[in-house]
């Protein structure tokens, strides 16, 4: 081994781009795959027709028809092409599921670090929170909480989600940061009296985050339940996503009507491609962080 | 020899569930001065490794006091306490769960050095090679850019040795340090410690199952055999190996010789041919202790 | 060569090579390993990690995980006077072997436990699986029990996390001679265990073998339990069985560097002076060097031990050693 291989760092970092990529596709597997590409072409196909198209005008020539060839999957119960309205929701909610993951991984993590490294008070405090909060009604509440006070975005709709949902995650984060507490070299950096934020970035959050990021992914898919839960009740900013074509599909009777059902089925598609689409890109990530796996490499 | 760090009178218990206390250490007292080493030999459920926690810190006595130079732990404000923590290190058991998995060699080592010397990056550069060097990794470079699944289990440990050796600690703990490693390196990671702690003064309590590693680690110094939470019996190493005083102690010194075990494999070099006597040999008592070939072997 | 033992073999291991695949690379574990083991007697397999031993029980077991193939050798043994394959055995014939022939105490017995059930219950199930009748399985197991110095009756009904490491130690041995097997395959019998229990636990397996004549296949990394047990021992290194002879032989006067070294760096209650370790560690099995394995670490290497094949276990002093420079010494008859 010459002198200049010796100092190249190990492969885990600077293995060339194209080989490593493929190591780590090949890990994810081809459920994996079919996931982040079904994610990535809806975000592309929802930003195009949301960004790019006009909304689809009313045809009271063609209303709640089959598929034809003018109307590929048929039209809605005022006229309009379903494949384009289904085209121009998905921005919606995508917009929607992401900015709600996010925020309540965020509310989570802060919470289940908190109460893991304070501890004492603080961390009785939150966990008795947690708990109260977990036996709390919470889907009825949000209909009630959302029926007083109207929501006038979808991201503000997105931050309700967010605060209704936390704390489930966050207690699971706070057992792992628990547990990793104890982890051995956890405590020889303790010991070591290495900086707080030191620790935070460099030991916990690399454990923690493949965990982080599952569950963020597995968020997003609550906040799709519970916007289509609300859009059902009509709380939801009329915005023409798929939970909101759902329900209003649903309210104008499609359900009898042969030919309207496809306003119908077009949009509940379209929620079942995304969650099956995060499903399969959160258990391929959970394979691709799986520690064993890791360490095998 | 002037006193380092102390244990007065120490006990820990523990409560689970309702009534039930489970007492670790009881009324446990010791004493280090720089550069001695102590040997805390016992069975698991002894107490010793409680009392290596209770020594870094990460674990606070329920009785009695800890003494850093001669003041009390419960007295010192938070800066001495920090000062003192500091100055007490710990060498863990498990070479592949005491590194961070994520940082290579060099992070591990850069951390500590930066955070409390005020060096420059060169500055803690060069004094972790130099600490690389000193635990017998070279050359630095090579190693520093490792990751620790890129490391034998030996040389892990060795890496972990060179940290807790960062923050230049006056006293380290070494719980099990070796028992996880290869008998073949075993050898050569504990003179490492040993040479290194001799060199810098640095007091040393082994926490270890093994009297025979014991033995080696503390020759001339001392041992001290727990069980059930107590000290049974402290005494210079050389001492205690050739006239134990205590029950426990001599117990634990004739299973690790073999003694009984070697009695009968004395009995069983009558050939076995003779399969008809063998049921009547099953207890063979009475021979005297082997001291043929098979005694050699330790 | 080591005088063949009056008594007959009960398991015969010839040229086994076991490798493991995954879909980055193929490892050999273990590589033309041959042992013997006679009736009454105690064979010690030592080894340090990445030597191969574990694999090598398991494989002798059929017990080998999915990922690995034995690529060629048998394991002979001979029930009744049958000479069978292990190897080559329909899956059903071998299960039927595996107690009634040849069992297994795994290391860490409490993973071999079932949480969730009695101690009776291991022991009649296992009888049950071997058409062996609940009565007769129930005596014979209380007698098994009081013969490894357990109260038959409590342990009968405890659970096993009720007991302690050695008592469960003690069952996993009581429940592998529950159908009187000829040969007991012992992983790591007493590394978890206190000192004074790995002592009373060894104490245990001998008075069992001085009473049914029962042959054991040790595995083990600790010298001192080897050399106490075992009448033949075997020492391994990466994957390859260097020296074998018998346990006074190999334990005193150890011929093979490897050996040597590892009697050096074990550190004994009666020894003031410093152990010596082998420098190196153990390379690892899917990246073995050139030549001999052991020549990296080894003080004696010269060019043939680097560049040449492995070397082949011959004769040398009574047993066998693979190492070029100890049969280049015995075929030059000079002192050892």
């Amino acid at each position: 081994m010459s002198a200049v291989e010796q100092l190249t760092p190990p492969p885990a970092v600077a293995e060339p781009g194209p080989r490593r990529w493929r190591r780590v596709t090949g890990r994810m597997g081809l459920g994996g795959l079919l996931g982040i590409g079904g994610l990535l072409a809806l975000v592309v196909v929802s930003a195009a027709g949301r960004f790019l198209t006009d909304p689809p005008q009313p045809d009271i020539e063609a209303i709640a028809q089959g598929p034809s060839g003018e109307h590929p999957l048929g039209t809605d119960f005022t006229g309009r092409d379903n494949l384009h309205l289904v085209v121009r929701g998905g921005w919606d909610m995508l917009e929607l599921a992401f900015v709600a993951g996010f925020l309540m991984s965020a509310i989570a993590l802060t919470a289940g670090l908190l109460g893991a490294y304070v501890g004492g008070a603080v961390d009785r405090i939150v966990v008795s929170f947690i708990d109260l909060w977990l036996t709390v009604p919470r889907f009825v509440l949000l209909l009630v909480i959302a029926s007083l006070f109207p929501v006038s975005s979808t991201v503000a709709l997105a931050a309700l989600i967010a605060v209704f949902e936390w704390p489930y995650l966050a207690r699971q984060i706070r057992a792992q940061a628990l547990s990793l507490r104890r982890r051995e070299y956890v405590e020889a950096a303790r010991l070591l009296q290495l900086r707080g934020g030191h620790i935070m970035l460099r030991y916990l959050i690399p454990a923690i985050g493949p965990f982080v990021v599952i569950s963020t992914i597995q968020a997003m898919n609550t906040a799709i339940y519970q916007q289509v839960g609300l859009a059902f009740f009509g709380l939801v900013p009329l915005e023409d996503n798929w939970g909101v074509l759902f329900s209003v599909a649903y309210s104008q009777n499609a359900l009898y009507l042969p030919a309207a059902a496809w306003s119908l089925l077009v949009p509940v598609a379209a929620i079942c491609l995304l969650q099956f689409c995060l499903v399969l890109a959160s258990r391929s990530l959970e394979e691709l962080f799986d520690p064993r796996l890791r360490g095998a490499r | 020899m002037s006193e380092l760090l102390a244990l007065e009178h120490v006990s820990k218990t523990y409560r689970q569930r309702r009534r039930v206390v489970v007492t670790a250490v009881d009324d446990v007292s010791l004493a280090l001065g720089p550069g001695e080493i102590l040997c805390l030999v016992g069975e698991s459920g002894s107490g010793k490794s409680t009392i290596g926690r209770i020594v870094t810190g990460l674990t606070a006595p329920t009785g009695g006091e800890v003494r850093h130079d001669g003041r009390s732990v419960s007295t010192m404000t938070r800066r001495e306490l920090r000062a003192h923590r500091l100055g007490v290190q710990l060498v863990q058991q498990d070479p592949f769960a005491s590194l961070n998995p994520g940082l290579t060699v060099a992070q591990t080592l850069l951390a500590p050095l930066t955070r409390h010397f005020g060096l420059s990056r060169a500055a803690a550069r060069e004094r972790m090679a130099a600490l690389l060097a000193d635990v017998g990794l070279t050359p630095p470079e090579l190693f520093g850019a490792k990751y620790p699944h890129e490391l034998s289990g030996g040389q892990r440990q060795r890496v972990a040795i060179a940290r807790s050796l960062t923050v230049e600690p006056r006293v380290l703990v070494a719980d099990e340090a070796v028992s996880m490693l290869d008998v073949s390196i075993r050898g050569s990671v504990l003179a490492k410690l040993r040479a290194l702690c001799e060199e810098r003064q640095v007091a040393v309590l082994f926490i270890t199952h093994d009297l025979a590693v014991a033995r080696q680690f503390g020759r001339g110094h001392s041992i001290a055999v727990m069980q059930h939470g107590r000290i049974v019996e402290h005494r210079p190493t050389s001492d205690l190996v050739a006239a134990p005083e205590h029950e426990y102690t001599r117990a634990l010194l004739a299973a690790a010789r073999h003694e009984g075990l070697r009695r009968r494999a004395a009995d069983r070099t009558t050939p076995r041919r003779r399969q008809d006597e063998q049921v009547d040999a099953q207890i063979g008592g009475g021979h005297p202790a082997g001291t043929g070939d098979a005694g050699r072997v330790q | 060569m080591i005088a063949p033992s009056a008594e007959p073999l009960v398991l015969d291991v010839s040229g086994l090579t076991v490798e493991y695949r995954d879909a980055v690379r193929t490892v050999r574990a273990v590589t033309g390993l041959s042992l013997s083991v006679a009736r009454g007697r105690t064979v010690a397999l030592i080894g340090e990690s990445g030597s191969g031993k574990t694999t090598a029980a398991l494989a002798i077991l059929g017990m080998l995980p999915g990922s690995a193939t034995v690529l060629s050798g048998s394991v002979a043994v001979t029930p009744a006077g049958r000479r069978l394959d292990l190897l080559r055995l329909p899956r059903r014939e071998l299960r039927a072997l595996r107690w009634q022939h040849i069992a297994y105490v795994p290391q860490g017995s409490i993973s071999s436990l079932n949480p969730i059930q009695r101690i009776g219950r291991h022991f009649q199930q296992t009888a049950e699986a071997h058409a062996l009748g609940r009565r007769a399985a129930e005596a014979r197991a209380m007698e098994l029990l009081a013969a490894v110095h357990l109260e038959p009756r409590r342990i009968w009904t405890s659970y096993p996390h009720e007991l302690s490491g050695g008592t469960r130690q003690r069952v996993a041995i009581a429940l592998a001679m529950l159908l009187e097997p000829e040969v007991i395959v012992l992983d790591e019998p007493t590394t978890a265990l206190d000192v004074l229990t790995q002592e009373a636990v060894l104490t245990t397996l001998l008075e069992l073998q001085a009473a049914t004549g029962v042959s054991y296949l040790a595995i083990t990394h600790d010298l001192s339990v080897a050399g106490a047990v075992a009448d033949e021992v075997i020492t391994m290194y990466a994957g390859r069985a260097v020296e074998r002879g018998t346990a006074e032989q190999v334990l005193a006067d150890p011929l093979h560097p490897y050996t040597a070294g590892l009697l050096r760096s074990t550190p004994s209650v009666d020894s003031d002076l410093p152990v010596q370790s082998i420098g190196g560690h153990p390379p690892s099995l899917s990246d073995l060097p050139p030549g001999c394995s052991f020549h990296p670490r080894c003080g004696l290497a010269d060019e043939r031990c680097r560049s040449g094949g492995p070397p082949a276990l011959l004769p040398a002093d009574s047993r066998t050693v693979a190492c070029h420079r100890v049969s280049e010494r015995v075929a030059a008859g000079g002192p050892g």
